[in-house]
């Protein structure tokens, strides 16, 4: 698969992919204007995902600090390209701090929309 | 809910010929320097010309700033225990920049600090470089490190006279209030704030208001307005609520910025963060054209007078329907996820401005 490593910036998360340990992680904060933009390629990769070439579960590690609504938008449709894919093998991880009762609350709606094994971590 | 009151549009109107307006009144902290200074950089032109005199704006604010929390003290309330800070911020106009703090003082400094600004406020260029050498060499610094020092160079980069005034607060302290300016343009008028300032700290004090801002709402501008946020929910003893504020501003000040014409390469609007009797105030506002009041009405009516059950539900079925939407920018879902992380505790205003414009006030409580 082919490896993503996205630097953050003030408004948009780090996102990176190796194959090796096939975990997807996107963390810190996502704020950008135009979040389409910034998360469409990350939705490609889902597109194109392929579990055969994976020896491990692919684990979606989530640890962001503030999301804006139209980035939750995206991470929706990213967790939702993955969910249609049918794939057996993806677990979603869900991380927060503990002081972050409503990043915990958006955990548990990600988990309620989407039909994956979802496990909020809470730090 | 029904005993708050909205109050973004009087403070609007109040500071509507300002390009930018920043008051804040803590808490405190070596590590704000550089959020505060975020804020003027980036509403601040910075190229030619005006890169340079902007430094000079950032330098002024860096050594105000510190002057404060070097030498300021918190006042002591009746009971002995210790109370507010003061209130640091400033005011920029097309050319001219003013800075304002206020804080506590020892009656002992009083006299002192009245004295070395007169002094100060005499002398040229040149008289002032002086005097800053003969203080380093003659190591005439206070304990703290030398507000004698600190006022020097400000007068000295600022090239104008530091206004100010005393107000007895107790029986060993007096409110200092001062301000200092920068001119880009010698020949506009100056403004005196500092009477304005220390009646907007009062009004602060009385309403429990802890920072108000009015500027560019853009996207570059809010990121420091966050930093500031953030620093906040680390040094509260309430982290959880704090960290609630944070979200839910991103999501206001967002709304704002997307929904507001740009002028200027400016989306200009304004919030204020405080104490309510209810929980943590957060207030926006900004200038919307009439003619997108029927939909954002009808978008109010939808999350109004909804229990925060009703919310959750509301915000899954849109949330679940947004990754079907056509507009890959507008989810429709910032109000909603407002109003559900508030559990619907939020009011709302209109104010007709004329000219085919209105105010709209927003407020919640968290």
């Amino acid at each position: 698969m082919r490896k993503i490593n996205l630097k953050s910036t003030e408004d948009t998360p780090h996102v990176e992919y190796h194959d090796g340990e096939n975990i997807l992680r996107i963390s810190g904060r996502s704020l950008p204007e135009d979040a389409w933009a910034f998360y469409e390629p990350v939705i490609e990769w889902a597109s194109v995902y392929s579990p055969a070439s994976a020896s491990s579960a692919l684990v979606i590690e989530l640890f962001l600090e503030y999301f804006n609504s139209s980035s939750g938008r995206y991470i929706l449709e990213l967790l939702s390209t993955l969910e249609k894919k049918g794939i057996d093998n993806v677990k979603v991880v869900w991380c927060a701090e503990k002081d972050d009762e409503l990043m915990v609350e958006k955990g548990e709606e990600f988990s309620s929309l989407v039909d994956l094994p979802f496990e909020i971590k809470v730090a | 809910m029904k005993d708050e009151r909205l109050s973004v549009y009087a403070l609007f109107e109040e500071n509507r010929d300002a390009r930018l307006v920043f008051t804040y009144r803590g808490p405190f902290q070596d590590s704000l320097t550089e959020r505060i200074i975020g804020i003027s950089e980036n509403t601040l032109e910075n190229q030619g010309e005006m890169a340079r005199a902007n430094r000079k704006v950032s330098f002024l604010i860096v050594e105000c700033f510190q002057n404060m929390l070097k030498h300021g003290e918190s006042m002591i309330n009746l009971d002995g225990s210790l109370g507010d800070r003061g209130l640091f911020g400033f005011h920029s106009f097309d050319s001219t920049f003013y800075i304002n703090s206020i804080n506590p003082i020892s009656l002992a400094e009083k006299a002192r600090i009245r004295r070395l600004v007169d002094h100060v406020n005499t002398l040229s260029r040149e008289e002032l470089k002086e005097l800053y050498k003969e203080q380093i060499q003659t190591n005439c610094l206070s304990d703290k490190g030398g507000a004698g020092l600190g006022l020097i160079e400000l007068a000295r980069k600022s090239g104008q006279p530091i206004r100010y005034r005393f107000d007895d607060i107790n029986e060993k302290q007096s409110l200092f209030s001062n301000q200092v300016l920068f001119k880009k343009d010698i020949n506009e008028e100056e403004k005196n704030f500092v009477s304005k300032t220390r009646g907007s700290y009062d009004q602060m004090l009385k309403d429990g208001n802890l920072m108000f801002y009015k500027g560019d709402l853009s996207q570059k501008s809010i990121l420091p307005l966050l930093n500031i946020v953030e620093l906040n929910v680390s040094l509260s003893p309430q982290q959880r609520t704090m960290k609630k504020v944070g979200h839910i501003l991103i999501e206001m000040l967002q709304n704002i910025s997307r929904h507001t014409p740009e002028v200027d390469q400016r989306r200009e609007g304004v919030f204020l963060i405080g104490i309510s009797p209810f929980g943590i105030r957060i207030q926006s506002g900004n200038v919307i054209s009439n003619s997108v009041i029927p939909i954002l009405k009808e978008r109010l009516d939808e999350i109004t007078g909804k229990s925060p059950e009703e919310l959750k539900n509301l915000h899954r079925l849109k949330f679940k329907e947004s990754i079907h939407m056509k507009d890959k920018n507008s989810s429709g879902l910032g109000l909603i996820q407002v109003a559900k992380a508030c559990n619907g505790r939020f009011i709302y205003n209109f104010k007709d401005l004329g000219k085919g414009e209105s105010f709209f006030s927003f407020g919640v409580v968290v």
